[in-house]
């Protein structure tokens, strides 16, 4: 018999579990978006930004969004050689407890002489 | 498993054999350990219940941010859309249709996707409004022939809600200078022969038991932005 209920309990145990890691990974999941469009909006504005400055030495490379102090960026440019372009690589960082994420993005802009 | 006989529950320790009803031992819980089982049960299910609780509001207070966030980026996305579309409208006439504004409500003309009689998709004309009244921003579109009759008001449709504060901003700086410093914004625009250089749209959404959404869509109008 107890054997019968250990098995049981045991069963039932690792069922709980697994809902319970399913429904937190679901959570997890919506934050996770949530976070990611958030970054995202950010991300377009800042390219935005760039591409209205249009001059490398105005852009900020680092920093934190004032609107959303959560998120971070941190921005890359460099010149293409072959074409009169500069390239931007931006990446719109978030940490959210443990968790953390970054959304990169990449936009060109002309050089300005 | 064997029944339960009843005097196992009134705090009888385990009965030895006594045959008096089957002939077989009487096995079961004494009354302490069915109450410390029962007890032992209600904080089981008690923490389920308050950890299924707290996931349960969570779930609740995501999945309408979530709807928020996938709305916003939506309409967001067609208002950057609409402005990216929009020209000067050459009407010729008393009445052009002019790019005008201001912090609560703009219209300009832009292209808006129709379908005709054949189910055929084509791109023309269209006068768009958008106007922030209450907690909601509302969108119009006024096509075709109907975008020159001055009578004709439009009929407008929630396009974002939820909304605390927004306004329209826009910016006329003129020429090929493009610096952000020298982008000037404004809470209006008014000038007949010309698009703005940029609109910006800054806008706080209220989420349920969560904070705020703030938001900022900058959309160039490269029409404008061009030497001609």
């Amino acid at each position: 018999m107890l054997i019968e209920v250990l098995v049981a309990v045991i069963l039932m145990g690792f069922s709980v579990i697994y809902l319970s890691r399913a429904f937190m990974g679901c959570l997890n999941t919506m934050l996770q978006f949530a976070n990611y469009t958030t970054a995202l909006i950010l991300a377009e504005e800042k390219l935005f930004n760039i591409e209205i400055v249009n001059k490398e030495s105005d852009i900020d490379r680092e920093g934190i969004f004032s609107e959303n102090q959560d998120f971070s960026y941190r921005l890359e440019v460099y010149r293409l050689s072959d074409l009169e372009l500069n390239q931007a690589d931006l990446d719109v960082q978030w940490k959210d407890g443990r968790r953390s994420g970054v959304v990169s993005l990449a936009c060109y802009f002309a050089v300005k002489k | 498993m064997r029944p339960l006989r009843s005097k196992s529950l009134m705090g009888r320790a385990p009965l030895e054999a006594s045959g008096r009803l089957s002939g077989r031992p009487l096995t079961g819980f004494t009354l302490i350990e069915a109450l410390l089982a029962i007890g032992v049960g209600v904080l089981v299910l008690t923490s389920a219940y308050s950890s299924l609780r707290v996931g349960w509001l969570s779930y609740r207070r995501l999945n309408s941010q979530t709807r928020v966030y996938q709305n916003l980026r939506n309409g967001l996305s067609v208002f950057a859309k609409d402005l990216r579309n929009s020209f000067l409208f050459d009407a010729s006439d008393e009445h052009p249709i002019v790019f005008s504004g201001n912090s609560k409500e703009m219209s300009f003309v832009s292209l808006a996707v129709s379908r005709n009689e054949e189910g055929d998709t084509y791109a023309g004309a269209a006068r768009v409004f958008y106007k922030i009244e209450g907690n909601n921003l509302l969108r119009a579109c006024l096509k075709g022939r109907d975008m020159l009759n001055q009578s004709l008001s439009p009929e407008y449709e929630v396009f974002l809600s939820n909304i605390s504060d927004a306004g329209f901003l826009y910016s006329a700086s003129s020429g090929k200078s493009s610096q952000s410093d020298q982008l000037n914004w404004k809470d209006s625009f008014e000038d007949e022969s010309a698009l703005p250089q940029a609109v910006r749209l800054k806008l706080t959404q209220k989420v349920d038991d969560a904070k705020d959404i703030i938001s900022t869509k900058s959309v160039i109008l490269k029409k404008s932005y061009s030497d001609e």
